[in-house]
């Protein structure tokens, strides 16, 4: 018996394949590779114990809304299952569409380094931020096209502000 | 011996996070009970929880509540507390601040205002320890006023050179100078911020040594005119004059470098009546030559590594000594053993150049085992905001060697837990497995020089979230119609790291290095 769930982890997309063996226990299948999955709750809240292949962590599971609220060390996604039957794309990206690169921080815009049209590579800089006196140059996560330029110098921004919106795709049409 | 009886009956502790607790405990060492002081957003912290007493001041911004020196002194009144420690950073170096305490009637747990002044001017500190014969950063002595002046001591002492303000200190207020035509602008530029920064405009120039290392004379002084000194730590690593690990000894320290040294120190702390506990901070260049760099008036973020190898209890001592007992101790009485290290773990993103990190922390658990030691003002449920100093934890592995120490803080650090927050825990890791690290070849450019970690090392936790998740739905009802199954299985836990090494960068590699 099997089931097969198609998620969306932030921005990414996984299919998981449960599977039960013949002695009864269940493997979790990514990607074409069995792993095996144990997962122990902590406690009443929503810390749990993840011994995936036999290596253990800490994790935090939490319903929020359709989804589940996923933290691993420092990252936090929220897991949502897409329609049954959607095919994964399992691509890290989107390839199409816009994205808008949001202040990791709150602070003080000090310089702006693109403006809309601009054609960028992933990890081009963008701008720089001030925060707790420190200059923080924010780059950007994938390549594409600068639509739109939210902020200007010496703008106060706080934490996820939107700074700057990148249109995705073709990259050296311009 | 050790006086028996507890030298104050209750100290406010003025100042929040790691260090407030490390005083908290070195009161109850002592007997003394504690009086803690937070802000609206620090009322859930260790420091709070663990004092015997605890007092709201104000809203989170540190003008309101840290600094506000009325309101601390009215919690003094109101706990009847003799005594207050600064802690370091907010106002341990303020006279005003040591002042307004002696006026309420309370003692101040630290030097003097006029040593605090003394060692506060850069100007003036560099004057007094040239007259008392110890060795300076080749510079000026006087403020330059403008840039004639400064050319004229540039074509002295040559470039580069740093232009300081005589009222900054801790790495604030410095500015490069690679050539005469940036030294116009530069003057005019510096002599502005310092007055915006520092209400004091007073510059002046000194050459910029490199390579060097930061190395630094811990000493502790008493009431009776008795100073110790407690040998160095090695601060070099450091990103934008900002220290990240410090050891005791230091790795290429000499018996007659450290005597030259400690020497100095001491003559720092009698050229401005020194008492209670102080730290020298030299640059040592060309092997065996140093100079002075400034004093810190106060306790340091690293003085557990000093604690560890001489087997002292700095806060201890300090509340001793001002109380007014004598030193129990000379250098005669006190040996170096062992090795320690520290590691500062801050909420700054690694992977991004050091960019501040925000968030929540959902769940944290600290390192222990042999030889590990862990202040930190960390707990679950914690917002990590941008009011406050990144500075999170402090790691100290202490060993028999270096190499013990080295291993043990690895093993630690690897065992530092912190869900919802990125520090710069993976930094620490690759910084502790870096060869020149290991052979001890490091000066204060080398972290700038050479460790970068880049968005394309950072873990990806993107098919971890994928299992864990399915795991949860199918444990939880999610439509799966598979039962769910008794929880078992090894923890057998292969080191990330060591995994790394190898080059099996399994779905688990790195994955603990957040």
């Amino acid at each position: 018996m099997a089931k097969k769930l198609a998620l969306a982890i932030g921005q990414a997309a996984r299919e998981v394949e449960v599977r039960e063996t013949d002695d009864g226990s269940i493997v979790f299948v990514l990607d074409g590779t069995e792993h095996n999955v144990d997962l122990k709750r902590i406690g009443e809240g929503p810390l749990y114990e993840l011994i995936l292949d036999h290596q253990a962590t800490e994790v935090l599971l939490q319903r929020e809304g359709q989804g589940v609220r996923t933290v691993i060390g420092a990252d936090s996604f929220l897991v949502t299952k897409r329609r049954a039957g959607a095919r994964g794309i399992g691509d890290e990206e989107a390839q199409e569409g816009e994205l808008t690169v949001q202040s990791p921080m709150t602070g003080v815009v000090v310089e702006v380094l693109v403006q809309a049209g601009d054609v960028i590579a992933k990890r081009d800089s963008l701008l720089v931020v001030q925060a707790m006196k420190m200059n923080n140059e924010i780059r950007s996560p994938t390549a594409g096209t600068v639509k739109t330029v939210h902020v200007a110098v010496d703008e106060n921004v706080d934490q996820s502000a939107p700074l700057v919106t990148i249109e995705l795709g073709n990259v050296g049409t311009n | 011996m050790t006086d028996a009886s507890p030298p104050f009956r209750k100290v406010l502790v003025a100042n929040r996070g790691e260090i407030a607790l490390r005083v908290v405990r070195g009161c109850r060492d002592l007997g003394v009970k504690s009086v803690a002081i937070c802000s609206e957003a620090d009322q859930a912290a260790p420091h709070v929880r663990y004092a015997d007493e605890a007092y709201t001041i104000g809203p989170a911004e540190a003008s309101e509540s840290y600094l506000a020196i009325e309101k601390i002194l009215d919690v003094a009144r109101r706990s009847q507390a003799e005594a207050v420690h600064p802690g370091y950073g907010f106002l341990s170096e303020n006279a005003e601040f040591a002042r307004a305490c002696t006026d309420a009637g309370l003692v101040f747990i630290g030097p003097p205002p006029e040593a605090i002044e003394k060692m506060g001017s850069k100007l003036e500190a560099r004057r007094t320890l040239q007259a008392a014969g110890v060795p300076l950063i080749p510079g000026t002595i006087e403020p330059v006023r403008d840039p004639s002046e400064a050319e004229q001591v540039a074509r002295e002492i040559g470039y580069p050179l740093l232009i300081k303000a005589s009222a900054g200190g801790g790495g604030k207020g410095i500015r490069e100078v690679n050539d005469a035509e940036e030294l116009t602008r530069a003057i005019a530029n510096a002599q502005q911020e310092a007055h915006a920064a520092f209400g004091d405009d007073a510059i002046y120039v000194e050459k910029l040594l490199r390579p060097v290392r930061h190395i630094e004379i811990q000493l502790i002084a008493d009431h009776q005119g008795r100073v110790v000194t407690l040998g160095e730590r090695e601060c070099s690593i450091q990103r934008r004059r900002q220290k990240l690990i410090e050891e005791a000894p230091a790795p290429t320290m000499t018996p007659e470098l450290r005597t030259r040294m400690r020497e100095a120190a001491r003559k720092v702390a009698e050229a401005c009546d020194y008492v209670n506990a102080g730290t020298v901070e030299c640059l040592v260049y060309d092997d065996d030559q140093f100079a002075f760099l400034e004093m810190n008036t106060r306790l340091q973020v690293e003085h557990p590594v000093t604690e560890m190898v001489w087997r002292v209890d700095l806060v201890a001592e300090q509340l001793r000594i001002a109380a007014g007992q004598p030193l129990t101790f000379t250098e005669d009485d006190l040996t170096m053993r062992g090795w320690a290290i520290e590691c500062r773990v801050a909420a700054e993103d690694p992977y991004q150049g050091f960019l501040p990190s925000t968030g929540t922390v959902h769940h944290y658990r600290e390192p222990a085992g042999p030889g590990i030691r862990v202040d930190s003002g960390l707990y679950d449920g914690m917002i990590v905001g941008v009011h406050y100093d990144p500075l999170l934890a402090k790691i100290i592995a202490r060993g028999l060697d270096r190499e013990q120490a080295r291993m043990r803080m690895l093993r630690a650090l690897s065992e530092f837990r912190l869900l919802g927050l990125q520090t710069n825990v993976p930094f620490h890791i690759a910084m502790l497995q870096d060869p020149n690290f290991i052979a001890g070849e490091i000066d204060t450019d080398y972290v700038e020089r050479t460790v970068h970690l880049t968005i394309d090392d950072r873990p990806d936790h993107t098919d971890i979230a994928a299992l864990a998740a399915a795991s949860f739905l199918q444990q939880n009802g999610a439509g799966a119609s598979i039962p769910g199954r008794e929880q078992s299985g090894p923890t057998a836990g292969i080191d990330p790291w060591v995994q790394r090494s190898r080059g099996q960068r399994g779905l688990m590699a790195g994955w603990r290095r957040n």
